[in-house]
């Protein structure tokens, strides 16, 4: 398939599917400095941002990524095209990933500029935390057919995070802020085991 | 009655509500008040003489009106306010105007005019993180001001670093008049749990404290789903065209939906009973309180909720609705106060304690006003999801342009 298709794919899913969510992450991001203070913060302080809160923008961006094939209609017309529908989706997890990473770059630069204490870890454990979220979104739309599963799974452990705490094992999202010491390169993984799986799931048993 | 028990059961034997019923018992039971009783500090003896019965507030205006002004002197001279506005760390430096606006305070509450000067002549007691702690020296600020005076000034002081600070009307007495709790004290709040709460009145307080959390959140993923499905199954203009009224069908679904989300906290109210009785002796316990309190605390969330989130469904798509919940309930529960005090227009009501009946029963007719208001709230939002639907069976309300266009599809 020529790449101009698949340009325009990407034109047409970014202006059609995605800009709402877009503009919710970013609507999320520019709220980070009126709920937090960037300023003079030490490293666990600094991590606040990027693991309590800013992980919501990978969770608004991933979670709908099934959501205009949601409809039986609309998926009946998409099973005909020559392109795949699960590559459709891959590249629109791709263009997203980039987004949440850009959300990040801009608040690690915020911190950075305030003069807080932010390390590369920050950045990176932070933009895993909103992957790894995310990813549970993508994970329980496949599954449960409806992204507003998605965004049950997705929401309901970022929240359970905050009740549970080191109780969530190397899965816990806000170790930075905590200082545990556990990698981060465990959200990474999850994130991309859980990817896998949706995608093994669609294509293996619901047969996209 | 038919329809309700037919839309009931299409309720409780869908995957949404199993999840629902799962997060339900898991988060606002399992992981708070199960596990809360399962604490090794907590002690279920009555208080014996000599013991350590933890710190309370205490009125003691010179402490309060001391350690608040040395506080606020502190934080002057170091130019660095610590604030939670949402629930999260806020670092504020003031300057200009502001800065001059909490000196003209200090200058009230202790007659000082140059701090500048007078935060020369201090000692350092400790330093951190660039914040040098001064030792202030008895400052005798209720000889320059009343007790209220000081209150509207330390609230001044709060409202110019944006609120949440520790001089905030909330935040103010448990911060800095703080005192042990006494013996007496001590057995006078066990007696009123034994004998005036018969136990389980005060666990059945802190099992809907918890429960009331969750039931803001949790409903909105079993309504969008639940009342999405007649358009997913395609059934939705053959429901339409049939002669039932619109009200009718619409309450059916509503009643429906609130004894679904009342089955996880009727469940979990058997098993706290079960659980307080590992602790208690059950002979003194009131068997119905926790049922009791889950109908006059729980029931008007739900109902609320219900009203809320159908509305939000005929109106926009259901994905916008969850998130926009999931915000709200960020707001009021995460990043909120979770302070015992509530007004008659908060939809969460905090009592995070099986003690303090007396601090409940002080806000009992604030209680009934809320849950009074929860549940006409509830009630208008269905008789205006009727209207909407209405609109829609009649094909006077369609897709939206905007959110069409933008592909917002409906789920």
């Amino acid at each position: 398939m020529k790449a101009s298709c698949y340009l325009r794919c990407l034109y047409i899913n970014l202006k059609r599917n995605s800009l709402p969510h877009i503009l919710a992450a970013a609507a999320l991001t520019f709220t980070v400095p009126l709920v937090f203070s960037l300023t003079s913060l030490s490293a666990p302080l600094s991590a606040q941002p990027l693991e309590m809160y800013l992980p919501l923008a990978g969770a608004l961006l991933l979670t709908p990524v099934f959501l205009p094939e949601q409809s039986e209609d609309i998926r009946d017309v998409v099973r005909v095209r020559r392109m795949s529908y699960l590559s459709v989706c891959a590249m629109r997890i791709m263009y997203l990933t980039v987004i949440t990473a850009v959300l990040y770059g801009i608040i690690t630069a915020a911190l950075v500029s305030g003069e807080s204490t932010v390390t590369p870890a920050h950045f990176f454990g932070g933009f895993f935390t909103a992957l790894f979220l995310g990813s549970l979104g993508v994970a329980g739309s496949a599954v449960g057919g409806n992204a507003v599963i998605g965004y049950m799974a997705s929401l309901l452990y970022f929240t359970a995070n905050f009740f549970l705490k080191t109780r969530l094992g190397v899965f816990f999202l806000f170790g930075l802020s905590f200082e545990t010491g556990v990698s981060k390169l465990w959200l990474l993984a999850g994130a991309a085991a859980l990817m896998m799986i949706s995608f093994l799931y669609l294509r293996l048993v619901k047969k996209l | 009655m038919m329809l309700y028990v037919k839309e009931l059961r299409r309720v409780v034997f869908s995957k949404i509500f199993i999840l629902f019923f799962a997060a339900e018992v898991f988060f606002a039971f399992f992981t708070q008040f199960w596990h809360d009783m399962g604490l090794s500090y907590k002690s279920y003896d009555p208080p014996v003489p000599g013991g350590d019965y933890g710190m309370m507030v205490v009125d003691d205006p010179p402490t309060l009106t001391q350690e608040a002004t040395a506080s606020l002197i502190n934080d002057y001279i170091n130019n660095k306010y610590t604030t939670y506005p949402y629930g999260f760390i806020h670092t504020v430096h003031l300057k200009g105007t502001d800065k001059d606006k909490i000196a003209a305070i200090l200058n009230k509450l202790t007659g000082i005019t140059d701090l500048d000067k007078y935060a020369s002549g201090l000692k350092v007691e400790c330093s951190y993180d660039d914040y040098n702690q001064y030792v202030v020296p008895e400052l005798g600020v209720l000889d320059n001001v009343s007790i209220d005076d000081f209150h509207a000034l330390m609230t001044e002081a709060d409202n110019i670093l944006g609120g949440g600070s520790v001089y905030s009307p909330d935040e103010i007495m448990v911060n800095f008049s703080l005192g042990p709790m006494t013996y007496e004290e001590a057995l006078a709040e066990y007696n009123g749990l034994i004998n005036d709460d018969r136990i389980t009145n005060g666990y059945a307080r802190l099992f809907c404290d918890y429960h009331g959390i969750f039931m803001v959140l949790l409903p909105v993923f079993l309504i969008t789903v639940y009342l999405s499905s007649d358009r997913r199954s395609k059934m939705q203009q053959l429901i339409f065209s049939r002669r039932i009224s619109s009200v009718k069908l619409v309450m059916a679904r509503f009643a429906a939906l609130v004894t679904a989300e009342m089955l996880p906290v009727i469940f979990t109210a058997f098993l706290a009973n079960v659980r307080v009785a590992q602790y208690y002796d059950p002979a003194m316990m009131d068997p119905f309180a926790m049922f009791k309190y889950s109908f006059i605390w729980i029931l008007p969330t739900a109902v609320a909720v219900t009203g809320i989130d159908m509305l939000l469904t005929g109106l926009i798509p259901a994905v916008a609705v969850v998130i926009i919940q999931f915000g709200v309930w960020f707001m009021t529960a995460v990043m909120g106060s979770m302070s015992s005090d509530f007004g008659v227009f908060d939809l969460v009501i905090r009592h995070n304690t099986e003690m303090d009946r007396k601090g409940f029963m002080d806000n009992i007719n604030v209680f009934a006003q809320n849950r009074l208001f929860f549940t006409a709230l509830g009630l208008v939002c269905t008789l205006m999801y009727v209207f909407v639907w209405n609109l829609r069976r009649e094909g006077r309300l369609g897709e939206s342009k905007l959110l069409s266009k933008m592909s917002l599809h409906k789920s």
